[in-house]
């Protein structure tokens, strides 16, 4: 188990080393999440409501979580490298797990400027609505980055990954506005982790499959 | 004990398309096998199959004695692709030791061993150049010398000169023959050129189409060490041809297997 997450630190360091060198893929998720919400800020009439704001902040984030996936095996590709990835010593989930801190961890900095851009446009955020986002990163995270892998095989890779992924983040958008908007959001939270766990595994589970067929 | 040993090995996508079926094969340590065929054959796909890129539909892979995964795991084995695959921004001694680093050798044992490897494919004094620094069949050099910086039981190569031009294709067949001799590795070269595989191998696995069979192993005599002269062996010719016509036989098995079937009344 320790080799197993010590294998998934690497990937996952990796990743997080290319883009330090790189910065293609951060700049763009945060450029792309405010300038999202400078647009909903003058799409929006003057007495928007705040259910109306916190749904387009789910929407700034989804879209942003798409960006940031789609360049997810952007390196490995651009380098005919993904045999190379595949090959590499270890249980291949570790792969998946490896890309999926990797890309948490960029989608978690472009939140860091997004939550304070939504209060300074719009209103202030609640600690459930933080909770709901944390969790909800995870569950984006882990069937993104296996749609990912599974889009970065095919030719129209581009609108291959939005089609797959827009669908099964659904319940996504359903628990994070429902957790940021009712009085009492725990039903929502329990299902956003619900939802975590579920597709988390699955995921996992498969992701050795998406790559060798 | 067999370095690969493939049993009932069949390879399906989807519903449709068969790319191999029931291949049975046992290659022994330190020969050098190529395996030829027609495009589409599956010779590819049998190579990553031994290479644990791609899992079978059925049958049983056995690399050193493990499963393709656990010899992955455990760097049984190498793989050369037709493109270098290096990575722009490493030296060529940088991009050698990355096989080790992830292995978590020291600097000392790694810069060692790279260095031994640079001497292993003649290209000691490039060790600080990068990869668009050097040609074509240097990067293959390096690419080679980085699938056996760890010493690996098994070489796979997937037409790994296949983009080269003629000249330096035959050199580095020589080179690779050399190489093979002084580390002793086990070799499964997939070719599309018949020659080829003669030259530099022990025995060369003909397949045939649709779906992919083996249709005949034949065994290449040839005397080692084998130099620019065994081109011009009339054995060399002789045994070309045999290879040839056993890729025509197989090929016109199948052609014979479709003419049948489209002309049969109950099909």
């Amino acid at each position: 188990m320790r080799r197993y997450l010590a294998d998934a630190a690497v990937l996952a360091r990796k990743d997080v080393l290319l883009e330090l060198r790189g910065r293609e893929t951060l700049p763009a998720m945060v450029l792309f999440v405010v300038s999202a919400l400078v647009v909903f800020h003058f799409a929006l009439p003057g007495e928007q409501s705040r259910l109306a704001a916190l749904g387009l902040l789910w929407v700034a984030i989804l879209f942003t979580a798409l960006l940031g996936l789609g360049r997810a095996f952007v390196a490995e590709r651009e380098h005919r490298l993904l045999d190379g990835l595949v090959l590499a010593p270890c249980d291949r989930s570790a792969i998946w797990l490896g890309k999926v801190a990797a890309t948490f961890v960029f989608l978690l900095l472009a939140e860091a400027v997004a939550l304070p851009a939504f209060q300074l446009f719009f209103s202030g955020i609640d600690g459930p609505t933080v909770a709901a986002v944390l969790l909800a990163d995870v569950g984006i995270c882990a069937v993104g980055t296996l749609l990912a892998a599974m889009a970065s095989a095919g030719r129209a890779r581009e609108l291959l990954l939005p089609l797959l992924f827009l669908p099964l983040a659904i319940p996504i958008m359903i628990g994070g506005v429902g957790a940021a908007t009712v009085e009492h959001p725990a039903r929502y939270l329990g299902f956003l982790g619900l939802y975590d766990v579920l597709f988390a595994i699955l995921a996992w589970a498969s992701f050795e499959y998406v790559v060798t067929e | 004990m067999s370095v690969v040993e493939l049993q009932g090995v069949s390879k399906s996508f989807g519903r449709d398309v068969t790319a191999l079926e029931g291949i049975e094969l046992k290659i022994e340590q330190g020969e050098f096998i190529s395996l030829i065929g027609p495009s589409g054959c599956g010779k590819s796909t049998l190579l990553r199959i031994m290479g644990d890129l791609v899992e079978p539909s059925s049958g049983r892979v056995v690399v050193n004695g493990k499963t393709a995964r656990q010899a992955r795991i455990d760097r049984e084995y190498g793989i050369v692709f037709q493109d270098a695959v290096l990575f722009d921004w490493r030296t060529v001694l940088r991009n050698i030791s990355l096989p080790l680093e992830l292995s978590g050798w020291d600097r000392r044992r790694r810069k060692g061993r790279v260095r031994e490897m640079l001497e292993l494919v003649e290209l000691t004094g490039f060790g600080d150049h990068y990869p668009w620094q050097l040609s074509g069949g240097m990067q293959q050099r390096v690419s080679i010398a980085r699938a056996l910086s760890f010493d690996p039981a098994l070489l796979l190569m997937d037409e790994p000169f296949g983009a080269l031009d003629e000249m330096t294709r035959e050199r580095l067949n020589l080179e690779l023959l050399q190489i093979w001799a002084r580390s002793a590795s086990t070799i499964v070269f997939v070719t599309h050129s018949i020659a080829e595989a003669v030259f530099l191998s022990t025995r060369v696995v003909v397949m045939s189409a649709r779906p992919g069979r083996i249709s005949d192993v034949v065994s290449i005599d040839l005397p080692q060490p084998r130099t620019g002269l065994t081109r011009e062996d009339p054995h060399f010719f002789e045994l070309v041809t045999e290879v040839r016509e056993a890729l025509h036989l197989g090929s016109d098995g199948e052609r014979g297997t479709a003419q049948a079937s489209a002309g049969d009344p109950a099909v």
